[in-house]
């Protein structure tokens, strides 16, 4: 190190302080989901990029509407009365429950007793955006697995 | 001059008939996709009935002229959906179709939909629930057998609808094994694996028809072991909810060492093996299975021997005398149980 020039000193510290930088960032948008889910409204693209879902996160608890309407998911997010009033409408279909902890994010469905699980690891949160980089889930009577294909969902309100 | 009349024929006949013939095989395909695409959650949300009838518009069906009209069942699809899209009952297109189990309908079956008729007065109807989406006709695995979740909400069930009791079934943290193979580790807990319709589906070994939430009562429980019993090739065993009013006509089965097993198995949802463990507890001819379930504790009862015997035989003559003697003690399995609890 003695030996080293200063202009080599200087590289070292910028390429360290972009490696921190870089990793710090990283870090930082892979551990927001916790804050940037709960009160907003998502819209979910699938893996084939042909489907969408409408999630609504309830601010307050741990449910969340997830449905193909929309207009059902804007509305579940414009009070609490109304979350209350969709959740409960859909509920027939399924109750929906989530968890956004580190950098995951879980929803849960529950019928007729029975409960499947969709667990998005390695979610980037990106302004509007956050990214799932694959998803771990267990379907009840359907199978169980992970699924390495990036999802996304877009925050809409 | 002529080649080419005939290239210009067939190509032709190609672009006249090739939507007639390709359409279904098109729809066909939409409802299979790759593993990734079966497991998307979108699959696993009900489709509104506007989406059906969008969907039945892509399959070219008029939904105001169905008559014996055949529709591919698509994902996010339910029977209640299909019904309110059509105007026909749950009840009619499962009568029409031989369902009798709504929650074994897949994606990429046909159904028939059909106006005209009516359903007999006795038809009861199908089991299952009409809002359940349909199930995928393969077993949807990718990857590894376990499978983690390190993050997950404690997922509350309604037991009643009539008050607000719920129960928590589920910790934040858990791994989910198909295979189930180890009864120490708390943290495994069975996930449903297969449920298929057709004996040409394609199953993994591993299958085991499980379900992730222990049952709320004896009445699920039984049917849960049902459904069990049918997957593991148990066809002769019936389950049934245990009755007080019964209690005369059946006798406990002592489970022995099992019985902690049975109950471990079933508070993980792992009816698979719970049905596995009761029938090697059973005698050959204990087909009619009564069980009761209460505070976690499973109790396995079937018909007295005597019944048995009297019915097989014919005989007219029912033991009485001998009742006493087999009424045996019911399994206390609580103990076991707590101790064996977090």
């Amino acid at each position: 190190m003695a030996g080293m020039t200063r202009k080599s000193k200087t590289i070292i510290s910028v390429i360290v302080a972009l490696v921190v930088i870089l990793v710090g960032g990283y870090l930082f948008c892979t551990h927001r989901v916790a804050s940037a889910v709960p009160g907003h409204v998502y819209q979910y693209t699938s893996v084939s990029g042909n489907n969408k879902l409408y999630m609504a996160f309830s601010k307050t608890s741990d449910q969340v509407v997830v449905t193909a309407q929309k207009s059902q998911a804007l509305k579940a997010n414009s009070s609490e009365n109304n979350f209350e009033s969709v959740y409960n409408s859909e509920a027939k279909n399924g109750t929906w429950q989530y968890l956004a902890k580190g950098s995951h994010l879980t929803l849960s469905k529950t019928q007729s007793g029975k409960t499947s699980r969709w667990q998005y690891n390695r979610v980037l949160v990106l302004g509007h955006k956050m990214h799932a980089g694959s998803f771990t889930y267990q379907i009840a009577n359907a199978g169980q697995g992970v699924d390495h294909k990036n999802t996304t969902f877009e925050r809409l309100q | 001059m002529k080649n080419k009349k005939q290239l210009a024929a067939l190509l032709m006949t190609a672009v006249l008939a090739g939507p007639a013939l390709l359409s279904p095989a098109v729809m066909a395909d939409s409802v299979n996709g790759s593993v990734e695409e079966q497991a998307d959650i979108t699959n696993w949300v009900a489709n509104t009935p506007q989406q059906i009838s969008n969907n039945m518009a892509m399959q070219h069906i008029n939904t105001n002229d169905l008559n014996g009209t055949k529709y591919i069942v698509q994902w996010g699809d339910t029977l209640s959906g299909i019904s309110a899209a059509t105007g026909i009952s749950v009840n009619k297109i499962a009568y029409d179709n031989h369902i009798q189990n709504i929650n074994l309908i897949y994606a990429g079956q046909t159904l028939i939909l059909n106006r005209n008729g009516s359903v007999p007065a006795d038809y009861h109807g199908p089991v299952g629930d009409p809002h359940q989406v349909v199930i995928s006709k393969t077993t949807i695995n990718n990857g590894p057998k376990n499978v983690t979740f390190k993050v997950s909400p404690k997922v509350t069930v309604n037991n009643d609808n009539s008050d607000n009791s719920t129960t928590n079934i589920t910790d934040n943290s858990q791994t989910n094994n198909n295979e189930n193979s180890n009864d120490s580790d708390e943290d495994t807990t069975s996930a449903s694996s297969s449920t298929t319709t057709k004996s040409s589906t394609k199953k993994s070994h591993h299958s085991t028809t499980n379900s992730s939430a222990a049952p709320a009562d004896s009445d699920e429980l039984a049917s849960d072991l049902s459904e069990a019993a049918s997957n593991n090739g148990d066809d002769d065993i019936t389950f049934s909810k245990y009755d007080d009013s019964d209690s005369d006509d059946l006798e406990s089965v002592d489970l022995g060492n099992d019985a902690k097993k049975i109950n471990k198995a079933v508070k993980k949802g792992n009816f698979s093996k719970a049905e596995k463990l009761i029938k090697d507890n059973l005698d050959d001819d204990d087909n009619d299975v009564y069980v009761d379930y209460d505070d976690g504790e499973v109790s396995v009862y079937t018909k007295k021997s005597s019944d048995r015997d009297s019915s097989s035989d014919d005989s007219d003559n029912q033991s009485s005398s001998d009742n006493d003697n087999q009424d045996s003690q019911q399994v206390d399995t609580q103990n076991e149980t707590n101790e064996d609890d977090d």
